[in-house]
């Protein structure tokens, strides 16, 4: 599962790290700066969950195959 | 004048480009049924257009949908935050970041991410909690307190705590920002106002004295240092942020308290798993929104079929934003298990609540230590709670009562 975090509209509300605290990290002034990743093994629905959570709608992500959808 | 009249005059004054239609009779200070229920009062535009016009407070438009809100907080070429409440300030000195648009505000805002950054916040957790658990062990033996008076100046405490502020003016504090956003006095507003305006430029000074700080006044002042903000800029910089800091974290407190008081279900979740504080405190704060804020339309547009015209004010009241039925499925009602939703309570684009990493801590530890001492409430049959609408929203009234331990009540 790709996870796509757009700068640009990142805002620094930080709810992304507060929901899904094992996948995003914020930098110093609260902003996601992470490049994109493959969300980690397990980790999948809470990736899924930080993203849902973000009311700028800045992180997409990108399920791969049939069986990441399911999960 | 009878109400008829009042309504007469009040009609001549709405400018020829708003329908008929879409003028609303509703004072958002004092909308009916505001004392009982101020969301509920509010939730009755959802009945009607998307966009409705108001004639009180000078007159503005009000938008009702989540996404219109949305839309407005991220043109901020179209939509200006010069003016970001009603009535209009006017002419005066601003507040800093809020007032400021692009492309000044960015380098503005950031002066203050850093100290209020989730990661500066983060290690302060056992002082917010130290705090409120403080306040409620005192509370708890009681039975009963009267939670507005006796509860919602911890917050504030707490950001005095935070910004090193002398605790000894914290009642003042508290008194002058309460006027400030429930008055509907303009004149009464713009004194309480410049008496805040006054205290803070005495405190700055305290900064002035001391060698260089990356506190919250800290970074103000290191700003004014080095020519960024003139000593004016960091009285109003100050300003935005202590304000910020001291009403709305205790108008949500008031709501959350509010509605637990009322809801054996949702106390009896929250204290079979603590662990669900964050979540929940989030739900709560979807559901109990505060602020009402505004902007400045620059230029004529179109917005839904309506036309702004330059210098109309548009309300934002972000509240009801988080009681979208178009956003959220069932608005009204509090479900802790829901799996995601976002609300724009501490606003949306550039402009989002600079403050809201210190806010939500507190509010949730407020839930977890609450819980933990008088895990069960109600309100006190004999004393009606009071609501309040304005700039902020909240409970001004709140009476509870609980089973006090035996021999100590």
């Amino acid at each position: 599962m790709k996870v796509t975090v757009d700068h640009a509209r990142c805002v620094g509300h930080g709810l992304c790290q507060l929901r899904a605290p094992r996948v995003y990290e914020l930098d110093d002034e609260g902003y996601n700066r992470m490049l994109p990743f493959e969300a980690p093994d397990g980790l999948e629905a809470e990736a899924r969950l930080g993203a849902i959570n973000c009311p700028e709608v800045a992180i997409r992500i990108e399920e791969q195959n049939v069986e990441e959808k399911l999960r | 004048m009878s109400y008829e009249a009042v309504a007469a005059a009040r009609m001549e004054t709405i400018p020829a480009h708003v329908p008929a239609e879409l003028v609303v009779d509703f004072n958002y200070f004092d909308p009916p049924g505001v004392r009982d229920d101020p969301h509920q009062a509010w939730k009755t535009l959802h009945d009607g257009p998307d966009v409705v016009y108001s004639p009180y407070n000078g007159g503005h438009w009000i938008l009702t949908r989540a996404d219109d809100m949305f839309a407005v907080m991220h043109d901020t070429d179209t939509f200006s935050s010069q003016e970001f409440t009603v009535p209009k300030r006017g002419p005066g000195p601003q507040l800093i970041p809020n007032q400021i648009d692009p492309p000044r505000h960015g380098a503005l805002k950031s002066i203050v991410l850093r100290p209020l950054s989730p990661k500066s916040v983060r290690p302060i957790e056992p002082v917010i909690r130290e705090l409120m658990a403080a306040r409620i062990r005192r509370l708890a033996p009681l039975g009963r307190c009267e939670f507005v008076s006796e509860f919602t100046d911890v917050p504030p405490e707490l950001f005095f705590e935070y910004a090193g502020l002398p605790k000894a003016l914290i009642g003042k504090a508290k008194g002058l920002v309460d006027v400030i956003v429930h008055t509907q006095d303009d004149e009464v507003r713009r004194a309480a106002r410049a008496e805040s305006a006054r205290m803070l430029s005495d405190l700055l000074d305290m900064w002035r004295a001391k060698p260089p700080s990356d506190d919250l006044f800290g970074v103000i002042i290191a700003q004014e240092r080095a020519g960024v903000l003139t000593p004016e800029e960091s009285v109003y910089y100050a300003m935005n942020v202590y304000h910020g800091g001291l009403e709305t974290v205790s108008s949500a407190l008031s709501f959350f308290a509010w509605f637990l008081a009322r809801s054996p279900e949702h106390r009896r979740q929250l204290v079979e798993d603590p662990s669900l504080s964050t979540v929940a405190a989030e739900e709560l704060l979807r559901r109990h929104g505060i602020l009402n804020l505004a902007r400045l339309t620059t230029r004529r547009t179109e917005f839904k079929d309506v036309t702004f015209e330059a210098g109309d004010l548009v309300m934002l009241p972000l509240h009801l934003g988080g009681l979208d039925d178009r956003k959220v499925s069932d608005p009204m009602t509090v479900d802790f298990k829901r799996e995601g939703a976002p609300h724009p309570m501490f606003g949306t684009g550039i402009h989002r609540c600079v403050g809201s990493h210190l806010a939500r801590p507190e509010l949730r530890i407020f839930l977890e230590e609450w819980m933990k001492h008088i895990p069960d409430f109600g309100l006190d049959p004999d004393d009606k709670p009071i609501g309040a609408s304005g700039i902020a929203m909240s409970m001004v009234h709140l009476p509870l009562v609980w089973p006090a331990p035996a021999g100590q009540a």
